[in-house]
């Protein structure tokens, strides 16, 4: 299934996002530019600040870390020094994981971080905070070689799919930039580095192959067509949002 | 440096120059500093960084264990001015106060479901939280953190970062751990075996102090966590029927080493991204570095890092072989699928150093 | 036992560990005094001390100070007899005070003080104690009467001291029978060690200082002996102690803590413990002239090395 977002549905936030995928929901409020602490303020760019709220309790050190990550990769996408002096603050609240998440036997930051980073870009997108490029991102799990799967690359799993390919044998989560950079990527496990090269090249693939790239699952429909990749899906959410916004202009 | 006598040459004409002690043109203008060095062509010898290292080129590690006395293990790592203590210390956790069920199953010894058995194993460990990994930096190894506050979101993420990779590497062997106790057979059927009963667990503490903290601290952090637990000795545990809790035997003969899985070694790389109208010369000269365990001064100008983790035990260096543990990249574009080639190598040959260093005998 | 939950460090299990229990001691009561450590140098005579500066590049003065035991470890024995001691200490400043900060003419002197939870036999926590707390004001009024505070209005000064390894009250056989410490006995050890380090580091960073300031212990038995520099583990008749921050040149004390039952007499107390200060004073002597010697010949290389200068163009 594609994932599914709403945008701009917060009033109070300058921009903002929902968004659902395999059972994992997140909202991400964005406000910026905004002042700055004089502490944080930086001469030449925009300082750029992420919150992770999880689902249940208050945050860990686990938090933080996801909330590292989110920041170096989104202060390389952001335009920061054309907002010099201001703050770009997001904040994502995990509403919802799936019951089978902490069992999975893949660390549960990784199977939340591509949602994170979907949502956070999302956000300033409906924000219009100036961005350098788009990014997407999937998680792929390599089960154990022992089981009777195989060899088969998970692509973007479910938590029920991990839960029966049970062991996997490494975990990898990539970011790519809108022009096929890799962004951002977060190995686990034991495997090689064959392996790896081939999960990075199905990951590209997945999220921004330019055409005749393997989709998702077959079942993921994009404006009514098949076999779209994540940059083609986040295409179609922002256009959707851009038709509902100049609706003034067919509505005569 | 070199890039006097070069830019002197090619631009004879171009105003008085400017010419700043080294310190001051680091801190005035850190980028162009370190770039001058990184660009400065000398065709006799490879280009160095401003701590006069080549871009390929580590920090020499210095490991010394065993001086702290009221610790299980303890090591003291260096890695040029990165130091770290690091202090291991195992107390026990009894039965009784152990959250949850603490179901116990004897391995079943079966090759095919190695993978399985750790997957579970792993599991334990992390929700029994028998191991408990902390850092502190605010000792005033460096002028960001002061003490009299809560760890920073940089010592969290260090953290984190130490604890995941000694789970997902499984390091420490359960079965180290266990305290178990066998009762003696029952004289009405001396033919049943006794079942083993499990009596509680060691909890590792393992603490890390920095001295001095000059850029790379996940790598020092680290090390000095492998040496540490390396060195690591725990007394034979064993439940006493009269006392009924459990007691450790003191003969340093009878307590057990940890045996640990493997050696998975991390290497720290910075990418550098030169200004590409710097020089105007060339269009497509080499304008991006990836330094190898970078210092302060570096991770301030750079912004994408990359940290391989890779395990080599057992001889394998190819690479189909699964020796990599760990892949973690962010902050920029620059390294892609062939750059990450070339840095695995580079990690493999940095694991070589540090077996030697960590196998060494003080 | 069981610690609340911090939500910024890694927590131990919910439920609580306990240090482990050794079973020859516990069964065998003869055991347990073979283990006990004695003294095994004159009442006169300090332990070997080592005191290195430099150690934090990036700090502006640093030093680490290691009192190594003179008990040699039993090898047949799990059980450490003795602490060592090994402290460090990083200076940062002076540096200007916050905004927020009201107006002060003259330097404004924090320290620190912290065990790691690795240093004592009882494992420390991660935020710090009464105990921590009370050695930071002994050793910041030990430094305060040093530093010619009026030169740097405005600013501050961090002393940050991490105790590594740290001496102990009584030796742990006895404390266990007694049903825990208490006399305090080892922290005055531990402050001396805080003062001696603090001075070389206050040194290392260059801060004008009317002398150095150095730490020394001593202690008063029941028989009325004095004992320099005494290891708490290797005695079991302390009745007082005192350790001062002494100015040798001047013949000044900065800072005194006096603990226990002294008698009519404790100026002879106070004097021995000076005369355990005046071996701080001269390992201090020592590494000042070693840290001059090197700083002068790096003075030297980096005038060679403006040379070589990088050259920036508008």
């Amino acid at each position: 299934m594609a994932p599914e977002a709403v945008l701009s549905h917060l009033h109070r936030a300058d921009g903002s996002a929902t968004y659902t995928h395999n059972g994992y929901c997140i909202i991400g409020a964005v406000n910026g530019p905004i002042e700055v602490l004089r502490r944080d303020e930086m001469p030449e760019e925009a300082t750029v600040e992420v919150n992770v709220r999880p689902a249940v309790g208050v945050g860990s050190p686990k938090e933080r870390h996801l909330e590292t990550l989110l920041h170096n990769t989104l202060r390389s996408v952001i335009l920061t020094r054309s907002i010099p002096r201001t703050l770009v603050q997001i904040t994502l609240q995990v509403r919802s994981l799936p019951d089978e998440d902490s069992s999975t036997g893949v660390s549960p930051s990784l199977t939340l971080l591509p949602h994170l980073l979907h949502t956070a870009l999302l956000a300033l997108l409906s924000a219009s905070i100036p961005l350098s490029t788009t990014l997407t991102a999937v998680l792929i799990a390599l089960p154990s070689t022992n089981t009777p799967t195989a060899s088969t690359q998970l692509l973007s799993p479910t938590a029920i799919e991990l839960l029966r390919a049970k062991s996997i044998r490494s975990a990898h989560v990539f970011a790519f930039s809108g022009e096929g950079k890799m962004l951002l990527n977060e190995s686990d496990g034991t495997f090689s580095y064959e392996e790896w090269e081939e999960a990075a090249e199905a990951a590209a693939e997945v999220c921004c192959k330019e055409d005749g790239g393997v989709g998702l699952a077959e079942g993921m429909e994009v404006d009514g067509r098949e076999g779209e990749n994540l940059d083609d899906w986040l295409r179609s959410v922002v256009r959707t949002k851009v038709d509902h916004e100049q609706r003034w202009k067919s509505a005569k | 440096m070199a890039a006097t006598t070069a830019a002197a040459h090619q631009q004879p004409v171009h105003g008085p120059a400017l010419t700043f002690p080294r310190p001051i043109f680091a801190a005035v203008a850190p980028h162009p500093f370190l770039q001058a060095h990184l660009s400065a062509s000398q065709p006799s010898k490879a280009p160095l960084r401003a701590n006069s290292r080549t871009a390929h080129e580590f920090r020499r590690v210095g490991i010394n264990t065993g001086s702290l006395t009221h610790c299980n293990g303890s090591a003291v790592v260096r890695l040029g001015n990165t130091s770290a203590v690091c202090g291991v210390r195992a107390e026990i956790l009894h039965e009784e106060h152990v959250q949850g069920t603490a179901d116990f199953a004897p391995s079943t010894g079966n090759e095919a479901e190695e993978d399985l058995e750790r997957e579970r194993e792993r599991e334990e460990i992390e929700s029994l939280r028998v191991l408990v990994p902390n850092v502190e930096l605010s000792t005033g190894s460096t002028p960001q953190h002061i003490p009299g506050n809560a760890p920073s979101s940089f010592a969290q993420t260090l953290i984190t970062r130490v604890r995941s990779l000694l789970l997902s590497t499984s390091l420490v062997r359960l079965s180290d751990l266990r305290i178990l106790y066998t009762p003696p057979s029952n004289p009405d059927d001396p033919d049943a075996e006794p079942e083993p009963q499990l009596k509680g667990y060691w909890v590792l503490y393992i603490d890390i102090f920095y001295i001095s903290i000059d850029g790379n601290a996940f790598d020092a952090a680290w090390i000095a966590i492998l040496a540490a637990l390396k060195n690591s000795v725990i007394p034979h545990a064993f439940w006493d029927e009269d006392l009924e809790t459990i007691l450790c035997s003191d003969d340093p003969s009878e307590a057990h080493p940890l045996t640990l899985r493997g050696l998975p070694v991390p290497s720290t790389f910075a990418v550098f991204e030169g200004k590409r109208d710097w020089n105007e010369s060339g269009e497509d000269e080499e304008a991006d570095w990836v330094l190898s365990d970078p210092d302060a001064f570096e991770e301030s100008v750079c912004r994408e890092s990359v940290c391989v983790v890779v395990d080599c035990t057992g001889g394998n260096k190819g690479t189909k072989d699964g020796i990599l543990k760990r892949l973690e990249k962010s902050g920029g574009g620059v390294v892609d699928r062939d750059v990450m080639k070339g840095l695995v190598k580079r990690a493999v040959d940095r694991w070589q150093e540090v077996e030697t260093a960590t196998n060494a005998k003080p | 036992m069981a610690a609340n939950t911090d939500r910024r460090r890694i927590n131990a299990p919910s439920g609580g560990t306990s240090a482990p229990v050794f079973a020859k001691p516990v069964k065998e009561p003869g055991y347990l005094q073979l283990l006990r450590p004695n003294r095994n140098r004159g009442p006169n005579e300090l332990r070997k001390t080592f005191l290195q500066t430099g150690v934090v590049p990036s700090a502006s003065g640093s030093a680490y100070l290691e009192v190594p035991t003179t008990t040699t470890t039993s090898h047949s024995s799990l059980i450490p007899p003795t602490s060592s001691l090994k402290i460090a200490a990083s200076i940062q400043g002076p540096k200007p005070l916050p905004r927020s900060a009201p107006f002060s003419p003259t330097l404004v002197l924090t320290t620190t003080v912290k065990f790691a939870p690795f240093a004592t036999r009882h494992r420390r926590g991660y935020i710090r104690d009464s105990a921590e707390r009370d050695l930071g004001v002994h050793l910041e009024t030990a430094l305060r009467g040093v530093i010619i505070g009026e030169r740097w209005p405005k600013s501050g000064l961090e002393v940050v001291i991490t105790i590594l390894e740290g001496d102990e009250d009584t030796w742990w056989g006895d404390s266990k029978a007694e049903g825990g410490s208490g006399s305090g006995w080892g922290l005055l050890n531990v402050l001396a060690g805080c003062i001696t380090v603090a001075s070389a580091a206050i040194m290392d960073a260059g801060i004008d200082c009317v002398d150095m300031v150095a730490g020394g212990v001593a202690a008063m038995t029941r028989d009325g002996q004095k004992i320099l520099d005494p290891c708490p583990a290797e005695h079991q008749d302390i009745v007082a102690a005192c350790a001062v921050g002494f100015l040798a040149s001047r013949d000044e004390i900065t800072e005194l803590w006096l603990k226990g039952e002294v008698g009519a007499e404790p100026d002879e107390l106070i004097e021995s413990a000076t005369h355990a200060a005046m071996g701080s004073v001269s390992v201090l002597r020592e590494v000042l002239l070693e840290n001059i010697e090197t700083k002068t010949k790096v003075a030297s290389e980096g005038s060679k090395r403006r040379l070589e200068d990088l050259e920036v163009r508008d």
